[in-house]
């Protein structure tokens, strides 16, 4: 049985449109590899603690992406000195960023018209 | 792809599985520390920080568990488990696997062999480049000289021409006849043909610098050559000129006309050429040949085929025509050929359409058989279904372990009806007529037929899977766990859509039945029973003196000497000649008429004395042909009863004359012989009017010798009449050997084919019909046992209890045969342009198909029923 995209979301993303998190994930790695500590903290900074990425849904998300082959993992030592698993973004991560990237967008801007007009 | 490399990821990924969970945990325990270190950073103690990061993490097995469900075919997974338990059902029940895969394979492999038949006939595109560009011109015959205008036109990519006719072939031993095909040097290049050995014609001669060149067929290289790589470069004579073999086509390639296969190519002669030898290479621009041309991509069949007939009208216009055939208002037509065009293997489309319909009912029987067994199984499981209910099973998961079962099973039997289909498809073949050519078709299970065996085998497996699974799963089936009486009433058992499935199945195999027995029984009234008393004695041998090398005179003399020679050898009892032939693969007929009368159109051929003794047609009046009606005598004829009557009424014809308005001269004909009206060259019209000239006072060109002999080994006389004829002359083929009694059968080959296969469906669907209904009957009796065992305990005798069980059949067989017959009734009516001298409610069929069914179903229930009166009442009263 799959599990829908929705479960990935977690607690706070509930009500966010499902492949968010992959999404989220992907374009915090845009800048270069991070590990999974980094990449929830990246998120939460970045929507100003909006959005908190529930730990039992990112690790995971980021096994569903490996399999998907938009990331590539490899062990690397972490600023605080430990062995941490470094995440990158892959040419097809890339890709898939873009394009969702772009789909994002459009869902965005039509619901807000429907928001602002109906 | 992207799926393939995920694929490939996943399975790396179960290699390395210890490693994931190490990698995993290293992975959390490292999440949890820079938390923990964050939050030292705050002013916590190292130990509490510890804590909160464990409690903020949650529960680390979720998230492993949750990792590595990402990696996992969790599905698969399921599949494979399903299967496992699936198969481990079938080795604990090996009678109900076995018969549901039986029952399966014959009904999958006898539509796979159908289908392949029709699809090599209908849909299959030819072995050649582009195949669905390619269009053929009508009318079938084209003046080269327009042929050459098309090619320069430039509506189409290219043109070719083909002709055909039978050669006399030699290489090392005596003569032999081959269809060779006369093509036009462009030939293989268009066609995109590589072939297997050697490279077409060669350069020079696609060039137009004509050489004696020859292609052979795969299968002709294979029979004659014995597959010798070494030919190329061989010479071979044909009609006793010599060609060069450069090259043998592709093993799939026969020809753009299906069922078509010609042993060689060779090149058409540049115009204005002939070769003695060989009148069919000659190159002449009023010559006509069959075309086919390749449309230019940009270019529809509907432009294409304007601009052609404006090329004819315009040559029609500016030539000195009419030329031979062509005539002012002609017109060309494309014909579109991408799946070849039919030639003689297009009397059997209905008939494969007609055996389509008849293998459907057979396979739906055989789903019905299996879906009665599932159904009795899984009521027999209803105790392990429940149990697993209840210890949290979904419905959906029970169903889809139902399905895989049922599944595995129609593929298991999808498997065994590949070979199947290999083996009804060399029985299909076998019915096709082979003589005077051979028609060829390859019905070999391709990736086409595989494709639609595998896709019919899940077909079948979700159809008679689907309703079991919904059936038996249906409800609560943890509550029915309590209930502990299940199997006590035997209410619970026969369930309505069982007794459905076996009165439908009794139905339809009636309705097949019935249905073959209008085939067989159109069959035997098409057999001519008017005339050829043991046919299977009389032997056949057509000869070939090429008359680019025989004179007239030369084959007169050949032909009188043969017969002399083969009359006199033991064993026969008679022979003559015969131009054409009963049932020959050439018909004539003739416009005959006496003066003031209205003209008749005859069948005719042309024959020696002693014929109709040969072939069995009784005389009526006057006289046989003799020796002295030879060249230069009186032209003689001899008619038959209708002829006689259509011209003279009821007026003696004999010594009387009638007229060839048209024709081959003399043209005047005294009446010498009247003989009994007999089918002569179709078995499906009654007897025409019919008239037989003496071969000696014309000139034979390719007669059939006809042989009947005294015995009924007719293979030593068939060895001893080919000796004969290597005796006379080696230099001319003789070929289609046969017996009449053959030939007759390949008359009727479409008829034979429908009729012999429909019955074998019938058959097959009256057992698969006694089967469901024995196991329907066996399993109710066996749920009953406690009933029955009371009822005996109470007094009731054997009888009675057969009595019982034997009326809850009857009831079942009665519905299904009234049900049938009615059915039967409507498909006879679809079929009545199909069966000859049968009506489509003929009682013969009826009764002996209600008859052949009730003597089933007697045994399918005498058995169980049988079984259940010598129910032990003590032992029945215990077994729960």
């Amino acid at each position: 049985m799959g599990r829908s995209a929705g479960d990935v979301s977690g607690r706070l993303q509930a009500d966010l449109l499902p492949g968010t998190l992959y999404l989220m994930i992907l374009r915090t790695l845009r800048g270069g590899p991070l590990h999974g500590y980094a990449i929830a903290r990246r998120i939460k900074d970045a929507s100003r603690d909006l959005v908190d990425v529930d730990d039992g849904s990112l690790y995971p998300a980021l096994n569903r992406m490996l399999v998907k082959g938009w990331v590539k993992a490899e062990w690397g030592v972490s600023e605080n000195n430990r062995k941490a698993r470094f995440y990158r973004l892959t040419p097809d991560g890339r890709k898939q960023l873009d394009s969702e990237a772009k789909n994002f967008d459009q869902i965005v801007r039509a619901v807000q018209l429907v928001m602002r007009t109906a | 792809v992207a799926l393939w490399r995920e694929l490939g990821r996943r399975l790396a990924f179960l290699k390395r599985q210890f490693r994931f969970e190490r990698e995993l945990d290293a992975e959390i325990q490292f999440h949890i520390e820079t938390r923990a270190d964050e939050l030292v950073a705050t002013g916590k103690t190292r130990s509490d920080a510890l804590a909160q990061a464990h409690r903020e993490f949650g529960s680390s097995a979720g998230v492993r568990e949750d990792a590595r469900a990402a990696w996992q075919f969790s599905w698969l997974e399921d599949l494979f488990a399903d299967l496992r338990y699936a198969l481990r059902g079938f080795r604990r029940s090996p009678a109900f696997t076995l018969t549901a895969v039986v029952s399966l394979a014959l009904g999958i492999g006898a539509s796979s062999a159908i289908f392949a038949a029709l699809d090599a006939v209908l849909w299959k595109p030819l072995p050649v480049a582009d195949p669905h560009s390619l269009v053929r011109f009508s009318p079938g015959a084209l003046p080269l000289e327009f042929v050459d205008q098309l090619r320069r036109s430039g509506i189409f990519a290219d043109v070719i021409t083909t002709a055909e006719d039978g050669l006399s072939f030699a290489y090392d031993d005596r003569a032999e006849r081959v269809v060779g095909q006369v093509v036009s040097p462009n030939f293989f290049a268009f066609l995109g043909i590589e072939p297997i050995l050697g490279q077409g014609f060669t350069g020079d001669v696609r060039a137009g610098r004509w050489a004696p060149e020859a292609v052979l067929s795969y299968r002709f290289w294979k029979r004659r050559f014995a597959g010798d790589p070494g030919v190329l470069g061989r010479v071979i004579h044909l009609n006793a000129y010599p060609f060069t073999i450069v090259g043998v086509s592709p093993p799939p390639f026969f020809d753009l006309t299906q069922g078509f296969d010609p042993e060689l190519r060779l090149p058409l002669l540049p115009d204005g050429r002939e070769l003695s030898q060989i009148r069919l290479l000659s190159g002449s621009i009023t010559r006509s040949m069959a075309a086919i041309a390749r449309l230019k991509p940009t270019t529809t069949i509907t432009q294409a085929e304007a601009a052609a007939d404006a090329q004819l009208q315009d040559l029609l216009r500016t030539t000195g025509l009419p030329r031979g055939w062509m005539h002012r208002d002609l017109h060309v037509r494309l014909v579109p050929g991408g799946t070849g065009w039919s030639g003689a293997l297009g009397q059997f489309h209905t008939p494969l359409f007609v055996l389509l319909a008849l293998v459907t009912l057979v396979l739906l029987i055989a789903c019905a058989n299996v879906a009665n067994m599932l159904l009795a199984r899984g009521t027999a499981r209803h105790r392990e279904l429940a149990v697993r209910a209840s210890i949290g099973a979904a419905r959906v998961r029970l169903v889809r372990q139902m399905l895989a079962e049922s599944v595995l099973l129609a593929l298991c039997g999808g498997a065994l009806g590949v070979a199947v289909a290999n083996w009804a498809a060399k029985m299909l073949v076998r019915f096709l007529p082979q003589g005077h050519t051979n028609i060829v078709i390859d019905l070999h299970p391709d990736v086409r037929v595989l494709t639609f065996s595998l896709l019919l085998s899940l077909i079948t497996g979700l159809l008679f899977g689907v309703v079991p699974a919904l059936q038996v799963t249906r409800g609560d089936l943890a509550a029915s766990l309590k209930a502990n009486f299940a199997g006590s009433v035997g209410e619970s058992c026969g369930t309505g859509i069982r007794k459905t499935l076996v009165v439908s199945q009794v139905a339809f195999s009636l309705v097949l039945l019935i249905v073959a027995g209008l085939f067989v029984r159109t069959l035997s009234n098409l057999r001519p029973d008017d005339f050829h008393v043991r046919a299977d004695r009389v032997l056949l041998f057509t000869m070939k003196p090429q008359r680019e090398l025989y004179n007239p005179d030369r084959v007169r003399l050949l032909a009188a000497e043969l017969l002399h020679r083969v009359t006199r050898l033991p064993g026969v009892q008679s022979a003559a000649l015969a131009e054409n032939g009963p049932l020959g693969s050439r018909s004539d007929v003739r416009l005959l008429e006496v003066p003031g009368g209205d003209p008749v159109h005859a069948a005719v051929d042309w024959i020696t004395p002693g014929f109709f003794e040969t072939i069995g047609v009784p005389r009526i009046a006057g006289r046989d042909f003799t020796e002295g009606d030879a060249q230069g005598a009186l032209p003689v004829v001899i008619v038959n009863a209708v002829l006689a009557r259509a011209l003279f009424n009821n007026e003696n014809p004999i010594g009387r004359t009638v007229n060839m308005p048209q024709g081959r001269s003399p043209r005047q004909f005294t009446i010498v012989g009247i003989v009994a009206d007999a089918h002569y060259y179709d078995v499906h019209t009654p007897p025409p009017p019919a008239a037989w000239f003496a071969i000696q006072q014309d000139t034979p060109y390719m007669p059939t010798l006809h042989v009947r002999t005294a015995t009924a080994d007719t293979n030593s006389v068939m060895a001893a009449v080919r000796h004969e004829f290597d005796v006379v002359d080696r230099g001319f083929p003789v070929f289609n050997i046969k017996t009449l009694g053959v030939r007759i059968d390949d008359a009727l080959s479409r008829e034979r084919m429908v009729a012999e296969i429909s019955a074998a469906f019938g058959v097959l669907a009256l057992l698969l019909a006694g089967v469901g209904l024995y196991g329907i009957l066996a399993y109710s009796i066996s749920c009953r046992t406690r009933e029955i065992g009371i009822r005996a305990a109470l007094g009731s005798t054997a009888g009675g209890i057969v009595r019982l069980i034997g009326r809850e059949a009857l009831i079942l067989v009665a519905g299904g045969a009234v049900a049938g017959i009615a059915i039967s009734v409507l498909a006879g009516r679809l079929l009545a342009r199909y069966v000859f001298g049968v009506s489509s409610t003929d009682l013969v069929a009826l009764v002996a198909s209600a008859g052949a069914m009730l003597l089933v179903a007697t045994i399918a229930v005498g058995i169980p029923a049988y079984r259940a009166s010598r129910v032990d009442p003590l032992v029945a009263l215990r077994s729960e």
